[in-house]
């Protein structure tokens, strides 16, 4: 016991932090106050869409199945990043050499490491659980059985889709030798989750338009009856459902049961298979091709921006957590809105409304302002800016000694936040062609606005990033998923982009002419000096480091 | 040439990694350069190479200044880090054409040199394949190739003969005694006295920041003639500084 507590410990300290070991206590702090602000939009959201639902559901004697909805959503929301903390931590960590060779028994380090993933995901089911309950304690009255079993709850509920996530894991790393590859594994693992959450809203889109009649039959019978819905998916939900809105002991020791004995499952087939999957574990293969037969295509001489661009391109590209992070954001909200105009029924009467807009007289100007704002948005969500530094981590050395002006460095880096937000901005105009019919020359208007926009949101993003980098992480993903100042940076972009549409819709008819001009302008004139602002300042922020 | 003139730098406001420290390293001349963990030999080598700047003290590249004119003085530098895990996405190739175009080297020099220094390093079947593929020592030898392909007057080399084979290790010692003969100067730290004997002309020994010694190891024999292996005059020095 006293290995494992202190190995899980261990492990806990290696991997478990938001910045890097430099940042100032206060400048942590903040960092941290800065991240409940944002997600309290999204505890308060939980917190009053059931509030304002459960006094229904508890006319109809549903009121644990509510309960059900949401710690399905805890459990889905576990199992998917389940997806990429089970390989990272059981099987591409850099430790897996070293802990093998300790005198400590497996089932030590299976459960440590399971340990780890749970304090991961503790992280996502309080953030859900915690508004949650309280909304329930304030229609219900409070109860102590209720706030125990909720915490309780809170505590045992991720082991079951994590032990199910991680058995299937040890079972693919052990016998498809194909997964076994980092990258190979980290491309399909980010693939997948992108199919399962398109897939989770198709299927969710599905359930209300089709078996609406069999849902209201199991709506009206009572007893909550809707419960029987996540037997299929967690058998654990119906169980920690009633435990916590009853107060049922059965039902949580029934709970508990199920949890326990998936852990106890999970390491006997981690006995068996984990070791033998997690042993010669290959980074990459090579194919030892000779000298003669390279091209001298691949000795070209190249100017320095030019290389250094190629260079960016090939490291975003061949690395899987970049690519699925960086290019994946890239193509999904494209995706996300054909999707949209193709499975709901709502969003088709919303895009036909905007296609009779066009025939209005100020319509061009909501064009170039839907263009600048959305610009600056798209251009920036895929964070190949605003994580352009970040990305090099321990390489940032290789910036400082090359002979190459930082500037230079800085703009091909910022040439391919570029590129990549242009592509998307094109995407997305294909989406709106594929939906809705304005002139040609609408959307010939609306793409050369969104790239003005583009550029100065790629300029701002790199700009944040290169005075405030996340340069130590032993994840390459950490380096995009828990960079801070790129999520600031995509929030300010967020901003200005809701901001600018905002001002767009709200503006009174005689004044939008002045105000499309006055942004267009600022734009404009915005991306020329921030191109040159970020070559100054690239000086004395890389000099820093 | 190299002029380390008067060097202080400090971490955290307290703590001197270096301190006023003054070395020069003319050219036709290897240096080892040599002390305990922590003596301060990265720091130094950091600031040469332009990646830390002196708080106090200036350093001359081949008479440029480091701190004013970076680019022209980092143009005559060759570094190789003592971490060789860099652009480990990059193929062997990809690496050397990419350093080969950040020093501006002329297209037709790159095929002959890159197959004589695969040939040299025994590198011709891995050239094609992902660094990331490659094992401590082939990345060690690829960062060298990468300085080696660009010919730099100044090579600078951070602990270079550490994961090196034996027969890829006297290649690279053989290259910086020409590279030296050449009229060039060769900076490198090691932790093992016995290339420091054979190797270098002269040796800089530092401790805590600060330069113990620094001349050739017969001076240095001669300074402490009780002394009947390098460890213990090594130690000798650190010991009593």
């Amino acid at each position: 016991m006293h290995k494992y507590l202190s190995l899980t410990k261990t492990l806990m300290k290696s991997g478990f932090a938001l910045q890097d070991g430099k940042l100032r206590k206060a400048y942590r702090f903040l960092l941290y106050f800065i991240l409940l602000i944002a997600v309290l939009p999204t505890l308060a959201s939980i917190y009053i869409l059931i509030i304002t639902t459960l006094p229904m559901y508890n006319q109809i004697d549903q009121s644990a199945s509510l309960m059900g909805v949401i710690l399905f959503i805890v459990c889905i929301t576990t199992f998917l990043f389940s997806l990429f903390i089970i390989p990272s931590i059981f099987y591409f960590s850099n430790d897996i050499d070293f802990l093998l060779a300790l005198p400590l028994k497996g089932d030590h380090i299976i459960a440590s490491k399971f340990t780890v993933c749970l304090m991961y995901e503790y992280l996502t089911t309080f953030a859900i659980l915690i508004p949650a309950t309280a909304a329930y304690l304030s229609v219900c009255g409070f109860s102590v059985s209720l706030c125990l079993f909720a915490l309780l709850t809170a505590l045992l509920i991720p082991i079951f889709p994590l032990a199910i996530s991680a058995g299937l894991t040890i079972l693919i790393m052990r016998f498809m030798p194909f997964f076994k590859n980092k990258d190979h594994f980290h491309f399909i693992s980010g693939i997948l989750l992108v199919v399962i959450g398109i897939s989770i809203s198709v299927y969710m889109n599905s359930i209300q338009a089709g078996d609406e009649s069999e849902m209201l039959s199991l709506l009206f019978s009572g007893d909550n009856s809707l419960l029987t819905l996540f037997m299929n998916f967690f058998p654990v939900i119906p169980y920690f459902a009633r435990a916590i809105v009853q107060g049922s002991i059965v039902d949580f020791i029934i709970a508990v049961g199920i949890c326990i004995l998936s852990f106890i499952i999970l390491t006997g087939l981690g006995r068996m298979w984990y070791f033998k999957g997690a042993i010669g574990n290959s980074e990459a293969s090579a194919n030892h091709k000779k000298l003669s037969e390279l091209s001298q295509k691949e000795m070209k001489q190249t100017n320095k921006t030019i290389a250094y661009l190629k260079k960016e391109w090939r490291m975003l590209f061949r690395t899987p957590a970049f690519a699925t992070n960086c290019i994946g954001s890239t193509v999904i909200f494209p995706c996300m809105l054909l999707f949209m105009s193709i499975f709901s029924q709502d969003q088709k009467l919303l895009f036909s409304m905007i296609d009779t807009i066009q025939y209005d007289s100020n319509f061009i100007y909501y064009v170039i302002m839907f263009g600048l704002g959305a610009g600056l948005f798209i251009g920036c969500v895929n964070m190949v800016s605003a994580t352009a530094v970040s990305r090099e981590g321990n390489n940032y050395i290789v910036m400082k000694y090359l002979p190459v002006s930082y500037r230079e460095q800085i703009h091909a880096k910022m040439l391919l936040g570029i590129i990549m937000g242009i592509v998307s901005d094109l995407l997305i105009i294909f989406a709106i062609m594929s939906i809705l019919s304005f002139d040609w020359y609408y959307y010939v208007l609306l793409f050369i606005c969104m790239c003005i926009s583009t550029v100065l949101s790629n300029e701002i993003c790199i700009i944040v990033d290169m005075h405030k980098p996340k340069l130590v992480w032993e994840q390459e993903a950490s380096a995009i998923k828990q960079n801070f100042s790129s999520f600031f940076a995509t929030m300010i972009m967020l901003g200005l982009c809701t901001g600018m549409i905002l001002v767009a819709l709200l503006m009174p008819n005689e004044y939008i002419l002045l105000a499309t001009a006055f942004f267009l302008i600022l734009c404009i004139v915005a991306s020329i000096l921030g191109y040159w602002l970020c070559g100054t300042l690239a000086q004395n922020a890389i000099d820093k480091l | 040439m190299i002029e380390i003139k008067h060097v202080t730098k400090t971490f955290g406001g307290t703590k001197k990694a270096v301190d006023d420290l003054s070395l020069t390293i003319n050219d036709g001349e290897i240096i080892g350069f040599i002390g305990p963990n922590g003596a301060g030999k990265t720091t130094t080598i950091k600031m040469i190479t332009g990646i830390l700047n002196p708080d106090e003290g200036e350093i001359l590249i081949n008479h440029i200044p480091i701190a004013k004119e970076p680019l022209k003085a980092k143009q005559e530098i060759g570094f190789v880090p003592d971490q060789a895990d860099i652009f480990l996405r990059l193929k062997g190739i990809e690496y050397l054409n990419f350093m080969a175009d950040m020093y501006e080297v002329e297209q037709s020099l790159r095929p002959q040199r890159i197959k004589e220094l695969a040939e040299l390093f025994a590198m011709e079947n891995a050239l094609n394949d992902k660094i990331l593929s490659y094992s401590h020592g082939m990345r060690q030898k690829i960062v060298i190739m990468g300085v080696l392909i660009c010919d730099p007057k100044v090579w600078i080399l951070d602990e270079p003969l550490t994961g090196l084979d034996p027969q890829s290790a006297f290649r690279l010692k053989e290259r910086m005694r020409e590279h030296a003969n050449r009229g060039n100067c060769v900076f490198f730290s090691t932790h093992v006295l016995e290339v420091a004997e054979k190797l270098c002309d002269k040796v800089a020994i530092i401790n805590n920041g600060n330069i113990l010694f620094f001349g050739t190891l017969k001076e240095l024999m001669d300074e402490h003639p009780h002394c009947e292996s390098l460890e213990a005059l090594f130690l000798e020095v650190i010991q009593y500084a």
